[in-house]
């Protein structure tokens, strides 16, 4: 256990530093200048330099690098051109409100699609199967932005059930959550429902039948336990691209989270902004892996993890 | 035409039993009116090849049989109680509790992700009523029960850390875990090798001596079967052509499948010797044929056999065959044998 999460450890710091060296150049080579965002469009050419100064990007790339390397060891990010303030700050700000979304949106889809998967597969051909198969065939088509857009509309602006804007209740994240939900959950039904379907014709249900066990039990004691257990994986996976979509899905409901940092960083041309938030999407994407791997081998007795 | 009318008590009565699947052309009948009894503490044994119906006529038994069968005729009495008339919810208190099952295949039929503990326990919480813990200490006495020689550890293992022998011993603790009357054990030694094969055939011995089952033992190796059976019903093609004592059938088969069948066990003392089988393949079971279903393998053969099917009828006292020449072999066994 101690080595698999040493050899973890290794894979996350190599990945992180692939991934920061690949933003970090791809922000110099593509156009734009953040002394130029910061200063506005009347600004002089010296007033420019001073900026530039500032800000460091007068200096070699190669420097510029080593330099922000060398902070990124000490988990300094740096400060925001734009705000002055530091990025670390900037990013635990906004943290609860993309913890909260992505996880409202993560529970969401598990509650749905578990039971719509494995009653899909159970009661196979009937209303419900044709209901899981429908779900998840639009649930996949349907883009997230869209469906916020829709429920924004029936919701709070037709029915005024939920508030339009804002972040400061729980109601507030009701629809972001579903509109970043249901896409995902729409894979996981067709995931357990294909696992389970597939444990159906395993000889041990047999057995299970033989023992004259009630058919609840045999499901949820004995088949779900192995039909899930791919599924914890997809899972891990599936939360870390639900942190990729709250970017579009904070921008439709206004949710001031890491998703709008993250863009309005683009946007102005905050090196250190952008560089911080992919590193932090890509850290925590690792994170889930391993805690995804982890789990699994806990669940599944045959996988011991060393 | 059953062997069985004068044995009302049986344990176990099958009475003309006939399964298919599918409909129409497709229609394969699996199971052509059937009829055997399981006495109290009998080790019946169902021999015949792979297809010929003996895995699905034991998994009727208890109403296991694939969703996709259908019964078509027939009867199955557990003591006095009917029970293909009923549904597969309703024999749920048989199965388990009455009627164990072992399997081949161990490995498969245990469940990878649940510990053995939990899996043996499991039916006498249900049928019992026992709790967790009394369910739990009675699992390690039947683990002691089948030999299972360090049961405490056992009792904790998975499945996959468990040998072949083991968890075949495991599956049968677990069947006989609710002291059931009939044990139906369908191939229980074919996935192990020979040693344990031999080891598990007298434990099953033992276990019917110790707790009086009858124990339906299905094997499609009339070498397994020897060792075991009090009585063989010999399948062909979805019905039985001889049934009779196991010394009887021995001693003089009185069809010409088991004839062969018999000549093509392998004799340990006769190494090197060419390994006999029955040459030709059983008729595709969706076809309707009028005549014998051993015809076009059947070293005997007349014009007679083609038209009219035999019935399984008593030429001895208890030995039943279908064969319009059994008298002949019969007369060719008392010359030689």
């Amino acid at each position: 256990m101690v080595s698999f999460v040493a050899r973890r450890a290794g894979r996350l710091a190599l990945t992180v530093l692939l991934i920061s060296t690949l933003v970090f150049f791809l922000l110099r080579v593509l156009p734009g200048d953040p002394a130029e965002v910061v200063a506005g469009v009347e600004a002089s050419e010296a007033e420019l330099d001073e900026i530039r100064t500032r800000l460091g990007t007068d200096r070699p790339v190669a420097v510029q690098y080593v330099n922000w390397l060398v902070d990124l060891a000490r988990l300094d990010f740096g400060e925001s051109f734009f705000s002055s303030r530091p990025v670390r700050v900037l990013i635990l700000e906004r943290l609860p409100v993309t913890l909260l979304l992505a996880g409202l949106a993560f529970s969401f889809s598990l509650v749905v699609a578990i039971p719509l998967g494995v009653m899909s597969a159970v009661r196979r051909g009937t209303l419900i199967d044709y209901v899981g198969i429908v779900y998840s065939q639009l649930g996949m088509a349907i883009p997230g932005f869209w469906l916020g857009i829709l429920l924004l509309l029936v919701f709070s602006v037709k029915l005024g059930l939920v508030p339009l804007f804002g972040a400061d209740g729980f109601a507030h994240f009701i629809l972001p959550a579903l509109a970043l939900g249901v896409s995902r959950s729409a894979v996981l039904v067709r995931i357990v429902r294909n696992s389970t379907l597939q444990e159906l014709d395993r000889e041990y249900v047999l057995t299970a039948e033989s023992k004259g066990l009630a058919e609840r039990t045999i499901r949820y004691r004995h088949l779900l336990r192995n039909a899930l257990l791919p599924v914890i994986t997809i899972a891990g996976i599936q939360l870390g691209y639900m942190l990729g979509g709250t970017i579009i899905i904070e921008q439709v409901f206004s949710l001031p989270g890491l998703g709008r940092l993250f863009l309005s960083g683009i946007y102005d041309r905050d090196f250190p902004v952008i560089q911080a938030s992919v590193i932090f999407l890509a850290v925590v994407f690792s994170l889930l892996n391993f805690i995804a791997d982890v789990l699994y081998s806990v669940a599944n007795p045959r996988i011991r993890v060393g | 035409m059953s062997h069985s009318s004068e044995n009302s008590n049986a344990l176990l009565r099958i009475i003309d039993l006939s399964v298919s699947f599918g409909e129409g052309r497709a229609r394969l009948r699996a199971v052509r009116n059937v009829s055997l009894d399981v006495l109290d503490r009998e080790i019946h044994a169902l021999v015949g090849e792979s297809g010929a119906g003996k895995s699905v006529t034991a998994r009727a038994i208890p109403g296991l049989w694939p969703h996709t069968a259908h019964l078509e005729s027939g009867a199955v009495y557990y003591r006095d109680t009917e029970l293909s008339s009923r549904s597969r919810e309703q024999l749920r208190s048989f199965r388990g509790a009455k009627i164990g099952m072992v399997f081949q295949d161990p490995g498969r039929h245990l469940n990878p992700s649940l510990p053995m503990g939990r899996q043996v326990s499991e039916p006498m919480e249900e049928h019992l009523g026992l709790s967790r813990g009394a369910a739990r200490a009675r699992a390690l006495r039947l683990l002691k029960l089948v030999e299972l020689s360090d049961a405490r550890r056992v009792l904790r293992s998975y499945p996959h850390e468990l040998s072949g022998g083991m968890k075949q011993r495991a599956l049968i603790a677990m069947a006989i875990s609710c002291g059931p009357g009939l044990l139906i054990a369908d191939e229980p030694t074919t996935a192990l090798d020979a040693t344990v094969q031999g080891q598990i055939l007298s434990l099953l011995r033992r276990l019917r001596d110790q707790l009086d089952m009858g124990i339906l033992f299905v094997s499609h190796d009339f070498g397994v079967v020897q060792a075991v059976a009090d009585r063989i019903s010999v399948m062909y093609a979805g019905g039985i052509v001889e049934s009779a004592p196991a010394e009887l059938l021995f001693q003089g088969p009185l069809h010409p499948y088991t004839d062969l069948l018999i000549s093509a066990i392998p004799e340990p003392h006769k190494r090197g010797s060419r390994l006999r089988s029955v040459p030709g393949a059983a008729p595709d079971p969706r076809l309707s044929y009028s005549g014998c279903p051993f015809y076009a393998r059947c070293p005997l053969a007349r014009d007679i056999c083609a038209r009219v099917a035999p019935p399984l009828v008593e030429h001895a006292p208890g030995h039943y065959a279908a064969c319009h020449f059994a008298d002949e072999l019969r007369k060719r066994d008392s010359v030689h044998g």
